[in-house]
C-alpha cells in the first residue's frame, strides 16, 4: 500500500479516536461545544441535548445569553420554530465601530425531540472583552417537555466543585484574547 | 491496513454507544405517594435506560431499616418487598448507576393502608422516663420518712425515748443521699433517652448535673444527712437540726419540676415549698403516730395534741397551695378531664380528700378518745393511721406520675417543632419542621423578602442510607409549606431549599437539623 495512503489512514484513525473519546468524556448533561472561547472573538456555540425530561420529549429549548456576549444570531433548525428576545444590555458595547445598547438576550427553539434522540442547537455571538479571561461563562438553559421542565441553571458558588451540581448551567472557559501572551 | 480500519470502526462504534444519556426514573409501581390496600410482592422502578443497582434500603414505618437485594430486569429495577411490614408510610431508598457511570439515587415513599399518623404532641412515657419518675418518687419517700420523721421526733414528740419509728426515720434519712444520686442518674438517662447500662458512662451524669434536678438532688441529700444528725441529738440542738432538715427538704421540691417552674414563679415556687413542708410534716408523722399508738405510753396523748395543733394550719396551707398550683398548671377547668395531667390530678385529689376525711376523724374523735384513755381507742387510731399511710403512699405514687404527663399549660402553649435558619449567598430563610421527629413531618418555610416562583425542599440523610427526598412546597399563609413528608430515621439531616427566582435564576439555601429519637 502506498505510504501516503497509510499516513492518511493513520491520521484519520487518530482523528476519529480523539473525537469519539472527547465525546464520551462529556457528561450527559446539557453542554456547550466547544468548551472554551477566547475573549474578544466570535464564538459558535453548539448546545447539546442528550435526553428529554425523565422520558418525556423536549418541546422547547430556551437559552439565556449572559451579559458580555453580544450580536447573537441563532441558527434555524428544520422542524423547529425560532424566536429571540431582545432587551437592553447592561452597558453599551463597541462592535466594530458601532455602539450596541441592546440585542438578543434569549433564544427559543420550539419543536419536538424525543427522549430517545439527540440533537444540537447552534448560535453564534461575540464574546466582548468586558469579560475576564481565565473565568467561566454560563448560558443557563431551560428544557421544557410535555409536562416536566428541566432547568440547567445552577451556577457553582465560589469554591464549589461544579461536579456536585445536579443541573449545572452549560458553561465555557474564557481564554485570553488571541494574539495576547 | 484492513486491521487498522477494523480497529477504527470498533473504537468508533463502541465509543459512540457509550455517549448515551444518563438514566432517569420514568415510572414506579406503586407510584410515589400512593396509598395501597395490600402490599405488592415487589416494587418496580422503571428507568429510561438499563441501570445497575448499587443499594436499596427499605425504611418501614416502625422498626429498623432493611437492606434488600433488587433484581434487574432490562430497564426496570424489581425490589422484593420484605415480609411482615406494617401499615403506614414506607420509604424505599434506592441508588443505581447508569451506563455512563453516573450514580443517582432518591427516596421513594408510598403508604400501605393509610399514611403514617404524626407522632403525638409529646412522646408517651418511655422506659427511661418511667425510671426517672420512679427514682424521683423514691427520693420523695426517703425525704418524707427521713426528714419528716426527724421533724416528728424532735418537734412533736420531743422528749421521751421515742417510738419504734425512730429506726425507720434514721434508715430513711441515711438512704436519702443514695436515692438522690439514683434520681440524678435516672434523670440523666431520661434526658438522653439512653438505656440503663449507659449509667456506667459519663454522659447521663454530665447531662443531669447540668439540669435543675441536680439542685433538687443535692439539697435533698443534704436534708437527709441533717435529718440523720437531728435524730441523734436530743433537746434544742436536735430540734434546730430537725427544723433545718425540714426547710432543706421542702426547698428541694421547689428547685425543679413542672409545678415549681410554672409561671408566675413568685407564686408557684414558694407554693411548692410550702406544699412540700406540709406533706413532709403530715405524712412523715404517720409512722411515729402508728408506733406511739401501739406503745400507748403516757406522753402519747400530749404528743397527739401537739401534732394536731401543728398539723391543722399546715393542712390548710396544703389545700390552699395545692389549689393554686392546680389552677396554674391546668390553665382551664376542662383540662381536668381531657388531659392526662388533669386526670392524674383528679385521682390525686380524690385520695387527698379521703386522707383529709380520715385525718378529720382522727382529730375530732380519736385524739380526745386517746386523751380520755378510752379502751380500744388506740387500736382504732392504729387502723386509721394504717389507712392514712396506704393513702399517703398512693398519693406519692400518683404525684410521681406528674413527671410523665405534660401539664396542659405546656401543651397549649407550644406544639413540638424544630426550627432552623438557612443561609445562602444573598438570602436567608426560616424553616420549621413539625413535629421534628422521625415519621411524617411538614416543612414550613418563611422567606424574608424573597418571592420565588417555586420552592423545592430536598432532605438528605446519607449516614442512615436515606437517599435524597425531594418534595415541592406550595404557597401557604404568607410563606411556603409542604404536605406530610416521611422522614424515616432520627439523626442528622441536611435540608436544602431550591428557590426558583426566575426562569433562568435559582438560589439554593441549605442547613442541617438533628431529629431526636
Amino acid at each position: 500500500m502506498p505510504t501516503a495512503l497509510r499516513v492518511a489512514a493513520l491520521a484519520a484513525m487518530s482523528a476519529i479516536v480523539s473525537a469519539t473519546l472527547s465525546a464520551t468524556a462529556a457528561r450527559a448533561h446539557v453542554t456547550l461545544d466547544p468548551g472554551e472561547a477566547a475573549v474578544g472573538s466570535t464564538y459558535r456555540a453548539t448546545l447539546r441535548l442528550p435526553h428529554g425530561c425523565e422520558g418525556e420529549p423536549t418541546l422547547k429549548v430556551r437559552v439565556r445569553i449572559p451579559e458580555g456576549v453580544i450580536a447573537v444570531k441563532p441558527m434555524p433548525k428544520p422542524g423547529w420554530t425560532l424566536e429571540t428576545v431582545t432587551a437592553p444590555y447592561a452597558m453599551p458595547y463597541d462592535n466594530f465601530g458601532t455602539q450596541m445598547t441592546e440585542g438578543v438576550v434569549e433564544v427559543i427553539w420550539t419543536g419536538k425531540l424525543l427522549d430517545e434522540h439527540y440533537d444540537e442547537f447552534v448560535f453564534r455571538g461575540k464574546v466582548t472583552d468586558s469579560l475576564a479571561a481565565e473565568s467561566a461563562l454560563f448560558f443557563p438553559t431551560v428544557q421544557e417537555c410535555t409536562t416536566k421542565v428541566e432547568r440547567w441553571i445552577e451556577i457553582p458558588a465560589d469554591g464549589q466543585d461544579p461536579d456536585t451540581l445536579e443541573f449545572p448551567a452549560p458553561g465555557i472557559e474564557l481564554l485570553p484574547a488571541a494574539g495576547d501572551d | 491496513m484492513r486491521l487498522i480500519a477494523l480497529i477504527c470502526l470498533v473504537v468508533a462504534l463502541g465509543a459512540g454507544g457509550r455517549a448515551a444519556a444518563h438514566a432517569q426514573l420514568v415510572a414506579a409501581e406503586p407510584a410515589a405517594g400512593a396509598v395501597v390496600a395490600a402490599m405488592p410482592s415487589e416494587v418496580v422502578l422503571r428507568f429510561n435506560e438499563p441501570v445497575a443497582a448499587l443499594s436499596v434500603r427499605w425504611f418501614p414505618p416502625a422498626g429498623a431499616p432493611i437492606d434488600v437485594a433488587p433484581r434487574i430486569d432490562g430497564d426496570a429495577l424489581r425490589v422484593p418487598v420484605p415480609a411482615g411490614l406494617g401499615v403506614g408510610t414506607h420509604t424505599l431508598s434506592w441508588r443505581v448507576v447508569s451506563a455512563d457511570g453516573h450514580p443517582l439515587g432518591a427516596s421513594h415513599a408510598f403508604s400501605l393502608g393509610a399514611p403514617s399518623a404524626a407522632a403525638g404532641a409529646m412522646p408517651g412515657p418511655v422506659a427511661a422516663a418511667r425510671g426517672a419518675a420512679m427514682a424521683r418518687g423514691l427520693l420523695t419517700l426517703t425525704l418524707v420518712l427521713g426528714a419528716g420523721g426527724a421533724v416528728y421526733a424532735r418537734l412533736v414528740e420531743r422528749e421521751g425515748a421515742g417510738s419504734g419509728a425512730r429506726g425507720l426515720a434514721v434508715a430513711a434519712a441515711l438512704a436519702t443521699p443514695v436515692a438522690a444520686v439514683l434520681a440524678l442518674g435516672m434523670h440523666g438517662l431520661d434526658l438522653l433517652g439512653e438505656p440503663l447500662d449507659a449509667l456506667a458512662g459519663r454522659a447521663p451524669w454530665a447531662a443531669a448535673s447540668a439540669s435543675r434536678v441536680a439542685a433538687t438532688a443535692g439539697v435533698g441529700a443534704a436534708a437527709g444527712l441533717v435529718a440523720a444528725a437531728a435524730l441523734r441529738r436530743a433537746g434544742a440542738a436536735g430540734a434546730m437540726l430537725a427544723g433545718a432538715a425540714w426547710a432543706l427538704a421542702a426547698a428541694s421540691f421547689a428547685l425543679s419540676g413542672h409545678a415549681a417552674t410554672a409561671r408566675p414563679t413568685w407564686l408557684t415556687a414558694p407554693s411548692v415549698a410550702l406544699h412540700a413542708a406540709a406533706f413532709l410534716f403530715w405524712l412523715g408523722a404517720l409512722p411515729g403516730i402508728m408506733a406511739g399508738a401501739r406503745g400507748a405510753g403516757p406522753g402519747f396523748a400530749a404528743t397527739l395534741r401537739r401534732f394536731s395543733a401543728m398539723a391543722t394550719p399546715l393542712v390548710a396551707a396544703l389545700v390552699l397551695t395545692g389549689a393554686a398550683l392546680a389552677a396554674v398548671q391546668l390553665g382551664r377547668p376542662g383540662a381536668i378531664v381531657d388531659t392526662a395531667y388533669g386526670r392524674l390530678l383528679a385521682a390525686k385529689l380524690a385520695a387527698v380528700l379521703a386522707l383529709l376525711v380520715l385525718a378529720a376523724f382522727n382529730r375530732v374523735r380519736l385524739t380526745p378518745a386517746i386523751a380520755a384513755g378510752a379502751p380500744g381507742a388506740a387500736r382504732r387510731l392504729r387502723h386509721s393511721v394504717a389507712m392514712e399511710i396506704v393513702l399517703g403512699l398512693v398519693i406519692l405514687a400518683l404525684a410521681s406520675g406528674f413527671r410523665l404527663t405534660p401539664p396542659p399549660r405546656a401543651l397549649d402553649a407550644a406544639d413540638p417543632a424544630l426550627h432552623l435558619h438557612l443561609h445562602g449567598r444573598s438570602a436567608g430563610a426560616h424553616v420549621v419542621l413539625r413535629p421534628g421527629r422521625p415519621g411524617p413531618n411538614t416543612v414550613e418555610i418563611g422567606l424574608g423578602g424573597l418571592a420565588p416562583r417555586e420552592v423545592t425542599v430536598v432532605l438528605r440523610n446519607p449516614a442512615a442510607g436515606v437517599e435524597p427526598i425531594v418534595v415541592a412546597a406550595v404557597p401557604r399563609g404568607g410563606g411556603w409549606a409542604t404536605g406530610p413528608v416521611q422522614l424515616p430515621e432520627a439523626g442528622r439531616w441536611s435540608l436544602t431549599l431550591d428557590l426558583l427566582i426566575g426562569d433562568f435564576e435559582k438560589q439554593t439555601l441549605s442547613g442541617e437539623v438533628t431529629l431526636p429519637r
